[in-house]
C-alpha cells in the first residue's frame, strides 16, 4: 500500500477511473471545513499555482506605473514554448514574466511584465511581427466544471482570451499605422478610389479608429478564436527598459460574451500567453503558461475547484516514474529530457508540467481520447481517436482478467509525476 | 496528416486534412511559347482588385522572365533548395511518372504543416528583377547558358516568360498552413479564398504557399490573394447576361496565350471525362499542358504548355515528366488539338464545350522531318446551356485592304 493519498473515502477500491472522474471535480465532500481550504491554498501555493489579487479602493489602475500596484504581489510565472500543435516554435524555449493581479467590487486588473529586448510594434509591411501578451480564462469554472485544455480551450469547455497587441497601443498613442504613415515619401494617391477588403469585411485588424489596445476574444479549440467586442475591457502598455509592462483590466461582469469573474465564488483559473514580434511570432508560436489560479485576497471563498498536484500525485515517485516512461516506450513518439533520439510523433514533453496540470497529464495517459488535439499525426482523422495507445486496464496476459495490469494505477501516477516534474 | 491522393504525382501522399473535392475545378492553360511580356494581364488585375492602399506592391497576377526574374525575387529557386535540402538527391520522378521525392507537405519540419519561407520585403519590392542578368550566370554550359552570358549573334542564352496567378490549387498549401482555417476553397468551383473576416494576418499563407500568391495587406493587415475573378466566374458581371466568364488577366491577353474555364471532376477529384471541354482536350487527351512544380504537392490547377527552345532538364524541373510529349504535341498538333487552340480569346465567355466541322486541307508541310497537314477546320465554342458563343477557322481569314485605302493606317 501506498501512503495515503488524501483519497481515503475512496482509496480501498479506487481504479484510477475513479480517481480521474472523481478527483478532479470533486475531491471533497460537499461541507469542508475553511482549514482545508487553507491548507489547499498552501498546497497550490507550494507548486507555484497561485496568484494573489489584491483588494483596493477606489478606480483600477490602467497605467502600469501607477502606485496601486505595489499594493500586489508579484508572482514569476514560467513561460514555454507552445509546442502540442503545429504552428510552434522552432525550438523549445523557457522563459519567465511577472505577474500582479487587483480587484475591487466592480473590476479586476492584471499587470504583466515580460522581457522583450526588442519594441515590435509595426506590422506596416509583410516582414514585420508586433509583440502581444494574453491573458485566458475559462468562460465557465467552478466546482466539478473541468478545466478547458490549455490556450485554446476545447469544445464544450471554451475560453475567454484578452488580447494585448503593441501594434494597437500604438495606433492609440500615435495614430493608426497605415501605408501612408508607414512610407513617409510615397506619392500621394490621387484618387478617392481606395477600397480596403479587410475593413469593409469588419476585420477587427482593419478598424483605423480603436478605444483598446486589447481586443476580446472566444475560443473554443484549435483554429476557432473569434473576436468578439466587448465595450469595456481596457488597458496600456509601455516599453521600458528591456521589457513591456503591460496592463489588462475589465469589469467583473463581461460587456458581451466572456468570462464572468466571479470573486466570492472561489478561484479564478487563468494562463498567459506571450508573442515576441521579433522572433515573427504569432499564432500558436508563443510562450505559454498552464493553468493557474487567482484567489481574491479579502474574500472567504471556497477553495475546492482546484486540486492540487500533491493531491493528484500523493505518494507518486517521479524517478520510477521516468524509469516506467523509457520501459514503455513513450520517448518513441516524445521528446523528453536527456533521452538522445527523443520521438517526433507526439508532442514535445520537455517541458510537460510548465504547460499542463497534473490532472490533465493523468487524464492523458490513462484516456488519451479524452482531448484529442487536432494536430497531424496525433489522431486518425477518419475515426478522430488519438493515435496515443492506452495501457488502462491491458493485462499481462488479455484472455485471463486475473493476470496482472501491465500497467497499475499507481505506475500511472508515479509517470504523471515525473512529467509534472518537467517544469 | 491524412492521406490524398494527388493525380499529378501518380501517388497518395500526405495532407493535414482529409480528402475533398469541388464539383467543379477552375483552371487554365497558358501557352508560354506565345506570351510576349506586354503585362497587359497584370495590369487587367491591378486596374480590378488591387489598386488600394496597402495593395501597391501586390501583383496577384505577374509575369516573370525565366530562369532570372520571379516576383517575390527567387521564389521558385528558393523552396526548390528548401526541397532539396529536406531530401538531397531524393526529389526526382520514376519512370512510370510517379513522383518519389518529397513534397512541401511531406517535408515539412515537425513545428510546421508546411516547408515554406516568408519572402523578405525586398524579395517583393521588384516584380521581375533579374530578368536581364544572364551574364551573371556561370554555368557549365549544361542549361545551354554560354558562360560569359549573352552574345550575339551566336548566343546560346534563353529565356521565356512565365505567367502566374494562384493556382487555386486542390490541396491548397496556403489552406493547410492557414491555424485559423479562414482559408476555404469554393465547393462549387474550387476557387480558393481568404475570408477577411477571419484572418488575423499572420502570415502563414504566404509562408507556406510554394508559388507566393497570399500577400498581407498593410493597410488592412490581414492578407489577400487572387480571388479568381469569383463575380466573372459565377456569371454575375452584367456583361454577360449571366453567363460563366472567364477572369480579367485571361480576358485581356494580348498575346492570347490564356484560356479559363471549368472542369467537372468526379468525387475522387479526378476530371471527368468531358471530351469537348477545352481544357480536358489539352491536359487529359492532347496532353500538351502541364502543371507549374507538380512536385511541390498542391495540385495546381494552371497549365503551361512549355516553350519549345528551353533546355529539356530545366523544364523538366519546372513542369515534371512529360514536357517533351507536351512540346511535340503543340509543335505538331492533331487536327483536333489545332482546331481547339483557334478557342483561345475569340470571346470573353467561358467555353464549356466545343464541336469541330472539318473543312478542307489547307497545307501541307514538313515538322521536323515529319509530314504534316494542317486542315482548315471550323471549331465551334459553346456556353454551359449549350447555346453557341462563337464559331472560328483554323485559317486566319486574309483580308486585303482595298486600293483606295492601301495607305491608311
Ligand atoms: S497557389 Fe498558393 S495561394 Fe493559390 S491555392 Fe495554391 S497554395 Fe493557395
Ligand atoms: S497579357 Fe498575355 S501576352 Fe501579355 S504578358 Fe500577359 S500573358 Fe503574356
Amino acid at each position: 500500500m501506498r501512503p495515503n493519498t488524501g483519497l481515503s473515502s475512496v482509496a480501498g477500491a479506487a481504479t484510477i477511473a475513479a480517481l480521474v472522474g472523481f478527483v478532479f471535480f470533486s475531491v471533497s465532500p460537499a461541507t469542508r471545513a475553511r482549514a482545508a481550504d487553507n491548507t489547499r491554498l498552501d498546497q497550490l501555493e507550494k507548486a507555484g499555482d497561485l496568484l494573489r489579487a489584491h483588494k483596493v479602493d477606489g478606480v483600477l489602475p490602467t497605467d502600469p506605473d501607477d502606485a496601486k500596484w505595489a499594493a500586489a504581489s508579484e508572482h514569476e510565472v514560467p513561460l514555454v514554448s507552445q509546442f502540442a500543435v503545429a504552428p510552434s516554435a522552432a525550438k523549445l524555449t523557457r522563459s519567465q514574466i511577472s505577474v500582479r493581479a487587483l480587484y475591487n467590487d466592480s473590476e479586476f486588473a492584471l499587470l504583466v511584465v515580460a522581457a522583450d529586448a526588442t519594441k515590435n510594434d509595426d506590422v506596416s509591411t509583410a516582414g514585420h511581427f508586433a509583440d502581444a501578451i494574453a491573458v485566458g480564462f475559462p468562460t465557465d469554472y467552478g466546482e466539478g466544471i473541468p478545466l478547458p485544455y490549455i490556450g485554446m480551450g476545447n469544445e464544450g469547455r471554451p475560453v475567454n482570451v484578452w488580447q494585448w497587441k503593441a501594434a494597437w497601443q500604438t495606433d492609440i498613442d500615435s495614430g493608426y499605422r497605415g501605408v501612408t504613415e508607414a512610407y513617409a515619401n510615397r506619392i500621394p494617391r490621387a484618387g478617392p478610389i481606395n477600397y480596403v477588403a479587410g475593413k469593409a469585411a469588419g476585420s477587427p485588424l482593419s478598424q483605423t479608429s480603436r478605444t483598446s489596445p486589447v481586443e476580446n476574444l472566444v475560443a473554443e479549440g484549435f483554429g476557432t478564436l473569434t473576436s468578439t467586442p466587448s465595450a469595456k475591457l481596457d488597458g496600456k502598455g509601455i516599453y521600458k527598459d528591456g521589457a513591456w509592462r503591460v496592463v489588462m483590466k475589465r469589469p467583473l461582469k463581461p460587456n458581451g460574451v466572456g468570462a464572468r469573474i466571479r470573486v466570492g465564488a472561489g478561484l479564478l483559473p487563468i494562463t498567459f500567453a506571450v508573442w515576441d514580434g521579433a522572433a515573427a511570432e504569432r499564432n500558436g508560436m508563443k510562450g505559454l503558461t498552464r493553468w493557474r489560479f487567482v484567489v481574491f485576497s479579502g474574500e472567504n471563498a471556497s477553495a475546492k475547484q482546484a486540486t492540487p498536484a500533491s493531491t493528484v500525485l500523493a505518494g507518486a515517485d517521479p524517478a520510477k516514474g521516468k524509469s516506467l516512461v523509457a520501459a514503455l516506450g513513450c520517448t518513441s513518439c516524445h521528446a523528453l529530457p536527456g533521452v538522445a533520439s527523443g520521438g517526433i510523433v507526439g508532442p514535445d514533453l520537455s517541458y510537460a508540467g510548465a504547460i499542463h496540470r497534473p490532472e490533465y497529464l493523468l487524464e492523458s495517459i490513462i484516456k488519451p481520447n479524452a482531448i484529442v488535439v487536432p494536430a497531424p499525426g496525433y489522431f486518425d482523422p477518419t475515426s478522430g481517436l488519438s493515435t496515443m495507445p492506452s495501457f488502462y486496464n491491458m493485462r499481462a496476459d488479455e484472455d485471463d482478467p486475473d493476470s496482472p495490469l501491465i500497467v497499475t494505477d499507481d505506475d500511472f501516477r508515479d509517470m504523471t509525476s515525473y512529467l509534472w516534474s518537467l517544469r | 496528416m491524412a492521406e490524398v491522393y494527388n493525380w499529378q504525382l501518380g501517388r497518395n501522399m500526405e495532407y493535414p486534412y482529409e480528402e475533398h473535392h469541388s464539383k467543379r475545378q477552375f483552371a487554365a492553360v497558358f501557352n508560354t511559347n506565345r506570351c510576349i511580356a506586354c503585362q497587359t494581364c497584370s495590369m487587367a488585375c491591378k486596374s480590378t482588385w488591387t489598386f488600394s492602399e496597402g495593395q501597391e506592391y501586390m501583383w496577384w497576377n505577374n509575369v516573370e522572365s525565366k530562369p532570372y526574374g520571379g516576383y517575390p525575387a527567387n521564389w521558385d529557386s528558393k523552396i526548390l533548395s528548401q526541397l532539396a535540402e529536406a531530401d538531397p538527391d531524393g526529389q526526382k520522378w520514376s519512370e512510370d511518372g510517379t513522383f518519389d521525392g518529397k513534397t512541401i507537405f511531406e517535408a515539412a519540419p515537425k513545428n510546421e504543416r508546411v516547408l515554406g519561407y516568408l519572402p523578405t520585403n525586398a524579395e517583393w519590392r521588384t516584380p521581375n528583377l533579374y530578368e536581364d542578368t544572364s551574364t551573371k550566370y556561370k554555368s557549365s554550359g549544361k542549361l545551354g547558358l554560354a558562360d560569359g552570358g549573352a552574345e550575339l549573334p551566336a548566343h546560346k542564352a534563353w529565356f521565356f516568360y512565365l505567367q502566374r496567378i494562384c493556382n487555386h490549387c486542390s490541396y491548397p498549401a496556403c489552406a493547410a498552413a492557414c491555424p485559423r482555417n479562414a482559408i476555404y476553397k469554393r465547393p462549387e468551383d474550387g476557387i480558393v479564398l481568404i475570408d477577411q473576416e477571419r484572418c488575423r494576418g499572420y502570415r502563414k499563407c504566404m509562408e507556406a504557399c510554394p508559388y507566393k500568391k497570399p500577400m498581407y495587406n498593410a493597410q488592412s493587415r490581414v492578407s489577400e490573394k487572387c480571388i479568381g475573378c469569383y463575380p466573372r466566374v459565377e456569371g454575375s458581371d452584367p456583361l454577360t447576361n449571366g453567363h460563366p466568364m472567364e477572369t480579367r488577366c485571361m480576358t485581356a491577353c494580348v498575346g492570347q496565350i490564356r484560356l479559363q474555364g471549368l472542369v467537372d471532376l468526379n468525387e475522387d477529384g479526378s476530371w471527368k471525362e468531358d471530351r469537348h471541354n477545352p481544357l480536358y482536350h489539352m491536359v487529359k487527351v492532347a496532353k500538351v499542358a502541364l502543371p507549374l512544380y507538380p512536385q511541390f504537392g498542391t495540385e495546381p490547377n494552371i497549365y503551361y504548355i512549355p516553350p519549345r527552345w528551353v533546355p529539356r532538364e530545366y523544364l523538366t524541373q519546372m513542369f515534371g515528366p512529360g514536357v517533351e510529349e507536351a512540346i511535340n504535341a503543340y509543335r505538331a498538333p492533331s487536327r483536333e488539338l489545332l482546331a481547339v487552340m483557334q478557342l483561345f480569346r475569340r470571346s470573353q465567355e467561358i467555353v464549356f464545350r466545343y464541336e469541330i466541322e472539318e473543312g478542307p486541307k489547307a497545307y501541307e508541310t514538313k515538322v521536323r522531318g515529319e509530314k504534316f497537314t494542317m486542315y482548315n477546320d471550323t471549331v465551334i465554342a459553346y456556353r454551359e446551356n449549350g447555346e453557341e458563343i462563337f464559331r472560328t477557322e483554323v485559317e486566319e481569314p486574309v483580308i486585303v485592304r482595298p486600293p483606295e485605302r492601301s495607305n491608311a493606317i
